[in-house]
C-alpha cells in the first residue's frame, strides 16, 4: 500500500510531533512504503540545530536524520511554498529533500493509496 | 481520480494555501467552523470546479443556511456517501 | 486498499477505520467522528476500528460526569461499542503518556474500550477501504 503522511505543525507543538513521528515508523515498520510530505509549519521540522529539551520535548532531530534506517529511504517532499513563506531554502534544512510546487501537489495526492497527517 | 478534501478550519485562518492545493473536480465537504467559509469562499471554491458539500448541523449551529444551487447541503448519512465515492480522502484543520 | 470506484460501485459496503485524536471536549472534531461512527454503521458499512489516538485516548477516561444539559462525549461511545460491537482502541503509549491508563495497575476504562498498541492502527488502516482522521 502506497502511504503519504503530511506533517505541518512545528515540532514544538506539544507531543504531537513525538506522536506523529511514532505512527509514521510504525507505518514503516509494517512494511508499508511511506512517502513524507511537509507543509505549512511541518517544514520546520527539518530546522537544523534545534534543541527542544529546553522545553521538555523530546528531540526528534534523530529520527528524522535516520529515516532510512527505518524503512523510508526516499528523502521527504517539502513544499517550495511552505519554505519561502518562511525565508527557508532547501540548503538550509538538516537532511535532504524533494521540492515539490504547491500547483503540483492537486496531482500529487493521487500517487497514493491512504493519506495520513500529524 | 478526485480527492474528498474535508476542511474543518474558520476561512479566517489562511484557506488559501488549502484552496491551492485542490484539484478542479475534486470535492470539498465544509464542517465544523469550515462552514463558516460558505458566505465568502463558496464562488471562490465552486469557480475551481470542486463539488461543494456542506454539513447541515454545523451550518444551522451557526446560524446560516444555504439554498446555493450547486452546494449540496448534507447529513452525515451524505458525508458517508462521500467518503465511499472517494478512496483519498485529506482533512484540513 | 480497494480500487478506486465508479459511481454505480458507490452503493456497496466498505470497512473503515477511524483514527480520533481529538479529546471528547476540546472541540468539535470528536463529536463529528462519532456522528460519522454512527451513519456508518446504520448504513450498513463495516467499522472494523476506532483507534483513539493522542489526546483522543481521554474518551476512554472511566467516571465521567458531564452536567445534565450537556450530552455525555464518552457514554455514546460505549453504547455504539454495546450495540454494534464496535471495536473502541486507546492507544497504550498515548493513554499511558497522559495517566489514562497504567500496565502496573488495574486498568480502569469507560466500557467498551480497550488497550492496544500503534500497530493494530496500521493494521487497521492496511485491512481496511477507508481511513478517516479526526482532529
Amino acid at each position: 500500500m502506497r502511504c503519504l503522511f503530511v506533517f505541518r505543525h512545528s515540532p514544538w507543538d506539544g507531543s504531537r510531533g513525538a506522536e506523529s513521528l511514532d505512527l509514521l515508523l510504525t507505518l514503516a515498520a509494517f512494511d508499508q512504503e511511506v512517502a513524507v510530505l511537509l507543509l505549512d509549519d511541518g517544514v520546520w521540522h527539518l530546522h537544523p540545530g534545534q534543541s527542544p529539551g529546553v522545553l521538555g520535548l523530546r528531540d526528534l532531530s534523530a529520527l528524522w536524520r535516520n529515516l532510512p534506517l527505518y524503512g523510508i529511504g526516499a528523502s521527504p517532499w517539502v513544499e517550495d511554498e511552505s519554505l519561502r513563506a518562511r525565508g527557508l531554502q532547501d540548503g538550509d534544512l538538516s537532511i535532504p529533500v524533494r521540492r515539490i510546487q504547491r500547483k503540483r501537489l492537486v496531482a500529487f495526492w493521487n500517487r497514493f493509496d491512504v493519506i495520513l497527517r500529524d | 481520480m478526485a480527492v474528498l478534501h474535508l476542511i474543518f478550519r474558520s476561512p479566517e485562518r489562511d484557506w488559501d494555501a488549502v484552496v491551492e492545493r485542490i484539484a478542479p473536480g475534486d470535492s470539498v465537504l465544509l464542517l465544523a467552523d469550515g462552514v463558516l467559509g460558505i458566505q465568502r469562499e463558496a464562488e471562490r471554491l465552486l469557480a475551481k470546479g470542486v463539488h461543494l458539500s456542506v454539513l447541515e448541523a454545523d451550518l444551522r449551529a451557526r446560524g446560516f443556511r444555504s439554498d446555493h444551487p450547486l452546494i449540496r447541503v448534507i447529513d452525515f448519512d451524505g458525508f458517508v456517501d462521500l467518503t465511499v465515492a472517494h478512496r483519498r480522502i485529506l482533512s484540513w484543520k | 486498499m480497494n480500487e478506486p470506484q465508479t459511481p454505480a460501485e458507490a452503493s456497496r459496503f466498505l470497512s473503515y477505520t477511524l483514527q480520533v485524536n481529538a479529546s471528547p471536549y476540546g472541540g468539535e472534531a470528536a463529536d463529528l467522528a462519532y456522528g460519522f461512527a454512527r451513519a456508518l454503521v446504520k448504513k450498513g458499512h463495516r467499522l472494523k476500528r476506532v483507534f483513539f489516538y493522542r489526546d483522543g485516548v481521554y474518551h476512554a477516561l472511566a467516571g465521567a460526569m458531564p452536567p445534565a444539559d450537556e450530552t455525555c462525549r464518552i457514554a455514546r461511545w460505549s453504547e455504539l461499542a454495546r450495540v454494534h460491537g464496535v471495536d473502541l482502541v486507546v492507544c497504550s503509549a498515548a493513554a499511558q503518556r497522559r495517566g489514562v491508563w497504567n500496565p502496573e495497575a488495574e486498568a480502569e476504562l469507560a466500557p467498551g474500550f480497550r488497550v492496544a498498541g500503534l500497530a493494530l492502527l496500521v493494521e487497521s488502516i492496511v485491512e481496511s477501504d477507508r481511513l478517516l482522521i479526526f482532529g
